[in-house]
């Protein structure tokens, strides 16, 4: 009882985190990025109809946020809008670029209806066209280190094709409406969000955060981080201190393998009291049946 | 036992922060949406994945995983009862894994309803993708002397415009009934 009491007054007493880590394949090694400074490219095609610099700065912006942050010492170097390949996903030995684009035709409006790309993929950077679910605004790919969660390579793709994605401030614009001067699918708001991803954060459950999974029309408040977001990132990439990777894996600069953490809050802490409740579970189990059994019966009493 | 029990709890609740990344898709997804949305609903049973890289190899650049599923039941579209295939982004190749966010994940033997659109045949079997990523998929899990329950996780997924109340956890035959009701009055 004891034991317990402590655990919980400690959990009482510990910072509320709601983060969480990306893994490889949601049960592998946790996405870590090896430095911090790493680039990105917005491809310079841009989205049709909509005039290329506001879009682009806001997706600049985008990682300037997560850049700010103090506790951490991420970089972003943009690498200057071009035309790119367009290409998303890993090609080993092959130019591989952090790009952000937006796909503005879907694939099936676009690829010949016996293209093998359909069945097996692969469509989207071939015929540079939406191949993902028409339900989906966008879409974040990352390439890593299957036994190690290194990430090699992240890319954000936005549905242009199906969504009308929006720059300025203002109201929610209205269904079918006019889209001036009102918000609809916000890019700042959204790449802030993606490019979260891209470093290797998953969904925070804390509903005031950039990282929270639901949205509504219209929002704008994931163009900034709040302090859930904060403390995400700042637990992956310290700064001035060892990545945080997963138990077995060497951090990025240590000689040392990872101690480990969990993947989500606020890292080893938590990792620590597993360990103290783990080791405690085994002495009630072991040492101590004849104390649990009296519990229990005063319990059932 | 109290003192287990309650040591458990806590470690269950620190261990229930489960892995997660997403996409960002536009709602709604609950089961009627879907339904209208999809071309088909299936209740099947996992019984193969493979991961592979798309069309024209490496060179692709992407990864996808098939997933071989064997049919129950087909509750919306006149399926097939052999076995279909989803294409899924994202997998593992060797040393190189895609995580693509927001997919939905498939394990072996699992039995599950998916709400799907079709992509092409290959050889005859018709080859599908997941509507809605991960909300477009309910895993299968019954326990002795209970009804069988649908469940979904929306955990890896963003979703704009999904309302609070969509329900993620009910009943197999529930979740039937509405996919047939809505599937009766889908245009």
């Amino acid at each position: 009882m004891r034991v317990s009491a402590a655990l919980a007054a400690l959990l009482v007493t510990l910072p509320a985190s709601a983060y969480e880590r990306a893994q490889v394949n949601g049960n592998g090694p946790l996405l870590f990025w090896a430095t911090r400074e790493h680039s990105y490219q917005i491809d310079a095609q841009g989205i049709a109809g909509l005039s290329i610099q506001p879009e682009f700065d806001a997706v600049r912006r985008s990682f300037a946020t997560w850049a700010a942050v103090s506790c951490s010492d991420l970089k972003f170097d943009e690498v200057a809008p071009a035309r790119t390949d367009r290409h998303v996903g890993y090609v080993q030995g092959g130019t591989n670029r952090n790009l952000v684009l937006w796909r503005t035709r879907k694939c099936a409006s676009v690829v010949p209806a016996n293209d093998p790309c359909l069945t097996q993929g692969g469509c989207s950077n071939k015929y540079d066209c939406w191949d993902g679910d028409s339900s989906a605004i966008a879409i974040t790919t990352t390439t890593s280190v299957t036994s190690t969660g290194e990430i090699l390579d992240a890319d954000i793709e936005l549905n242009g094709a199906a969504f009308a994605f929006t720059t300025a401030d203002g109201p929610p614009c209205p269904p079918g409406g006019p889209r001036v001067g009102c918000v609809a699918y916000d890019v700042q708001n959204t790449v802030t969000h993606e490019a979260g991803h891209t470093m290797g954060l998953g969904h925070s459950s804390d509903q005031t955060a950039t990282m929270y999974a639901l949205a509504p029309s219209g929002e704008t408040s994931k163009r900034i981080l709040h302090p859930d977001d904060v403390q995400g990132i700042c637990a992956i990439y310290p700064k001035g201190q060892p990545t945080s990777v997963s138990p077995g894996v060497q951090p990025p600069g240590s000689a040392a393998p990872g101690g480990g953490c969990g993947s989500s809050g606020a890292t080893s802490w938590e990792a620590l009291l597993v360990a103290a409740a783990l080791i405690a579970l085994r002495r009630n189990h072991r040492a101590r049946p004849t104390a649990a059994a009296a519990e229990r019966t005063a319990a059932d009493g | 036992m109290v003192r287990s029990t309650s040591m458990r709890r806590i470690l269950v609740l620190m261990a229930a922060s489960l892995p997660a990344a997403a996409a960002t898709v536009r709602g709604p997804a609950d089961v009627a949406s879907l339904t209208a949305s999809a071309e088909s609903v299936l209740h099947a049973r996992v019984v193969a994945r493979e991961s592979r890289w798309g069309h024209g190899g490496e060179s692709s650049g992407l990864i996808f995983t098939r997933v071989t599923l064997q049919p129950i039941e087909w509750w919306k579209g006149a399926g097939t009862p052999s076995p279909v295939v989803l294409r899924v982004p994202g997998g593992t190749v060797g040393e190189l894994s895609q995580t693509v966010e927001g997919v939905a994940a498939f394990s072996p033997s699992e039995e599950v309803v998916v709400f799907l659109r079709k992509l092409g045949d290959e050889a005859g079997t018709g080859v599908y993708a997941v509507e809605h990523l991960a909300l477009g998929k309910f895993s299968v899990a019954g326990a002795p002397g209970r009804p069988a329950q649908a469940v979904r996780d929306r955990s890896h997924v963003a979703c704009v415009g999904c309302a609070a109340g969509e329900e993620d956890a009910l009943p197999v035959r529930d979740l039937r009934a509405r996919v047939l009701r809505a599937a009766r009055s889908a245009p």
